[in-house]
């Protein structure tokens, strides 16, 4: 075999395993599905209340600050919320407070999201989606998605 | 005259019983479907958290909901939805604020499903357009179910959907909303 030809082969197989790698990087990607929160680290923590304030005060900074962040609550449950198709909602407020974070629980959750009771002191993390203003008179909420209870 | 001050206090009874006017969700679905036809893979989210308020005296209906809140199966689609198509860190929020045409029909105390034509404008990434739809109503033991399909085009809203993914993104989006609503207390 020629010096040439060695060299060819060389770039040639190299070339090979970078196309390879790149097909297995877009198939990962493309079929990437939304992981499970529970072992991810918060990149917030913080007290219902003090989330809520922070939109209240400054909606449009505290987007930018939390929206798509993983943020851990910490509160007390105002109400445990079933819907008809099975979904929980856990309602993290201050008990005299209108405004609360609603936490849309992951649905691998739902087991335990039942055995919460109202009243009880829970951390529960999820993806801030934003803010729903009181424009309807229901209440100011923090929307937080695919919510994990934080075991103690 | 007592009679008369009973029928009163009966009328006034009664209007109290009826002050029950307005139902309410925070946890309405909205479905979107943007599969283009004979698209291999299905587009499509679901959002669990949409608000919805309706004035069943008036047939005044409002909903709203996080545009992040759509989840998509997979993450990659739900990434390009937020940072490509609908610009949710722009516009986060999408609003409909309509009525039910000819709400009298609609007994709302009495059980029954009953289809009604929603009339109302739909404001979605920035642009605020007019939608008529028919939908059902359902009235079920004191609570209120509402349900609609209808179809956006998305070009109106300004969302560009480029010629590159033609064949798997549609150019109109179909919204299929689902609500159980709960009285309002006060």
């Amino acid at each position: 075999m020629t010096q040439k030809r060695k060299t060819t082969l060389i770039i040639l197989s190299f070339l090979l395993l970078l196309a390879a790698g790149a097909v297995y990087y877009g198939y990962r990607e493309y079929y990437r599905t939304n992981t499970s929160l529970e072992r991810s680290t918060p990149n917030f923590t913080m007290a219902a209340d003090e989330l809520i304030n922070s939109f209240s005060s400054d909606e449009k900074g505290a987007n930018a600050k939390f929206l798509d962040r993983i943020i851990q609550v910490n509160g007390t449950i105002k109400s445990v919320d079933k819907d008809e198709k099975g979904y929980y909602t856990l309602v993290i407020s201050n008990p005299t407070s209108m405004s609360s974070v609603r936490c849309s629980m992951d649905s691998l959750e739902m087991q335990k999201a039942s055995l919460v009771k109202t009243d009880q002191t829970l951390a529960v993390k999820g993806i801030c989606t934003g803010y729903n203003a009181d424009e309807m008179g229901l209440g100011a909420d923090v929307i937080l998605n695919r919510c994990i209870i934080v075991e103690n | 005259m007592n009679k008369f001050l009973l029928f009163l206090f009966a009328i006034s009874l009664s209007s109290l019983l009826h002050a029950q006017d307005k139902f309410f969700t925070k946890t309405g679905k909205v479905y979107f479907d943007a599969t283009a036809p004979k698209s291999p893979e299905k587009i499509t989210a679901v959002n669990k958290s949409a608000t919805c308020v309706l004035d069943t005296k008036t047939g005044n209906m409002q909903f709203s909901l996080l545009m992040k809140g759509f989840e998509f199966e997979r993450a990659l689609m739900q990434e390009h939805f937020n940072e490509n198509y609908a610009e949710s860190t722009k516009f986060p929020k999408s609003e409909f604020k309509g009525n039910i045409a000819e709400n009298a029909n609609v007994n709302y105390t009495k059980d029954g499903v009953y289809v009604v034509k929603v009339k109302g404008q739909l404001t979605l990434h920035g642009e605020t357009k007019e939608v008529e739809t028919s939908g059902t109503v359902s009235v079920k033991g004191g609570s209120i179910s509402l349900a609609a399909t209808f179809t956006i085009n998305l070009e109106e809203y300004k969302v560009n959907v480029p010629t590159v993914v033609g064949d798997k993104v549609s150019k109109t989006a179909k919204i299929t909303v689902d609500c159980a609503l709960e009285p309002l207390k006060k």
